[in-house]
């Protein structure tokens, strides 16, 4: 297995982008990377591209094959990858894992979403197709629902508190105000958080992402080639990939994602480090409650902490360990395909000294993305080459 | 008195509630298994904006029910959802044909 870098990445911004299409987004994303990457079109051996609900909210499907077009790229394979909104992770990880066992030297791996053209209803409808429909959200719940069911039992099981969770959402969003891609470029208050509009009790509007438009790209290659076309190539050091519970009823403890802990350890194992070792992280804040859980669950602190850990300061920018200096799904943005790979963009800005929200001197990052309720999730680490 | 159909797994042994085959491995056959209808509500959440087909339904309350006999379900649960507390007793109240099974408080 060949070590892989990573020598562009490109994203759009995110947000609600009336004027552009599904393709035409994730078009514009592959070809800011591509630049980046100064690696001319003709080299590019394959396309995996992440999304979840092209043809239900922009009538669009075949997604990969069409943008290979597009891209002037006509006759390479394409494949669309799907895992709700772990979507764009397993799409980075094909191509890790094309460029690793030697099949391709240069992946073009994306992922887009364009959510903004259907009504709130529709929408909803569409994110709950990421759980078991038969066994499940036939009852009506939604994922905001199914997070409130979360998160109700973490703060009766570990005390977790509402002020804490919602400091979540006050690090996200005074982190995303900086971030020149993000959808949100306003700092909240605790108190706007905790008084928002209700959602599914307890989760409120601000403990939610919005509903967003955009895409992000990358390019891979091996590490041997990768200083042949960037002076500051990133090493991808381990992946990981695992399913969970399909469930909230399955699960034998909702306050924790199997996924999320297995993908983890295959990550770290792969490169050879610990949680502690990890500088700086872009996970999956799908609500406020997925944030808090996710530091417990890819082991940063202690099962039940997760809540103090955010409210003393230890996952801000200057902490412990920097949690979505970007400002995370809540203040960046979600268009579910993209996020994975967007997730990708901000942490190869952070080991190039690029970012917006720099981490003085990361030298190990960490991408977390999860699908459903934790019915899947993909994790990355990331190191300087 | 409305029943809800369990079935215990001869391959795994877990109870599950109402499938063609178990949920937990794929195996199908197993035990049938009347269930009581009565459990905890070990957690809930109170839908406000709701998919489009429940959209008329807003606020509804959907929660994790622990039945008695050791299985977990997720179900809506009726009467005013601001009344409802976690650990509270419900009982099965009705099937309704579009989405499933509902408690009601105890």
């Amino acid at each position: 297995m060949r070590d892989v870098a990573i020598i562009g990445v490109g994203s759009t911004p995110f947000g609600k982008l009336e004027r552009q299409g599904i393709v035409e987004m994730a078009v514009a994303a592959c070809r800011d990377a591509l630049a980046e990457s100064r690696v001319p079109r003709e080299k590019i051996q394959a396309l995996y591209l992440g999304n979840f609900a092209g043809e239900r909210l922009a009538s669009q499907g075949s997604l990969a094959a069409i943008v290979v077009n597009r891209l002037g790229m006509s006759g390479i394979p394409a494949t669309k990858t799907e895992g709700a909104c772990a979507s764009g992770g397993i799409a980075f990880r094909l191509g890790v894992l094309g460029i690793a066992l030697g099949l391709y030297d240069f992946v073009l791996v994306g992922g887009v979403e364009k959510m903004s053209s259907a009504p709130t209803a529709e929408v909803t409808a569409a994110l709950a197709t990421a759980g078991d429909e038969t066994a499940e959200m036939r009852t009506g719940l939604t994922f905001p629902g199914a997070f409130g069911i979360i998160m109700r039992e973490h703060m009766a099981r570990y005390g977790t508190t509402r002020a804490q969770i919602g400091l979540v959402s006050v690090k996200n969003h005074g982190l995303g105000a900086a971030n020149p891609k993000a959808q949100f470029r306003k700092p909240v208050t605790l108190d706007e958080v905790v008084s928002s509009r209700l959602v599914a009790d307890p989760i409120r509007l601000f403990d939610c992402p919005p509903i967003s438009d955009g895409a992000a790209a990358a390019v891979l290659c091996p590490l041997e080639m990768a200083r042949d076309f960037t002076a500051k190539p990133v090493r991808v050091l381990g992946t990981g990939h695992a399913t969970g519970p399909a469930t909230l009823w399955e699960s034998a403890d909702v306050t924790t994602m199997p996924a999320t802990v297995r993908a983890s350890r295959e990550a770290y194992a792969a490169a050879k480090i610990a949680p502690a070792d990890v500088d700086v992280v872009e996970l999956h804040d799908c609500f406020t409650i997925a944030e808090i859980i996710a530091t417990e669950d890819l082991g940063l602190f202690p099962k039940g902490k997760g809540g103090a850990a955010v409210e003393e300061g230890w996952t801000a920018l200057g902490g412990k360990v920097a949690v979505n200096p970007s400002g995370g799904l809540i203040s960046k943005g979600h268009p579910v395909g993209a996020t994975g790979v967007a997730q990708i963009y901000e942490l190869v800005r952070q080991l190039r000294d690029e970012a917006a929200n720099q981490v003085r001197g990361a030298e190990i990052a960490l991408a977390h993305n999860l699908g459903g309720t934790g019915v899947v999730s993909t994790v990355t680490v990331l190191g300087r080459a | 008195m409305p029943a809800l159909a369990g079935r215990r797994c001869a391959e795994c042994g877990r109870l599950s509630v109402a499938a063609s085959a178990c949920p937990f491995c794929g195996a199908v056959g197993g035990q049938s298994v009347e269930l009581s209808g009565r459990g905890r509500l070990q957690s809930f959440t109170i839908i406000r904006i709701a998919p489009a087909r429940y959209a008329a339904e807003a606020p509804y309350a959907v929660g994790l029910v622990a039945l008695d006999e050791g299985a977990t379900i997720t179900a809506r649960v009726s009467g005013a959802p601001e009344s409802l507390t976690l650990g509270q007793a419900v009982t099965l109240a009705s099937v309704d044909a579009r989405c499933g099974p509902v408690f009601q408080p105890a």
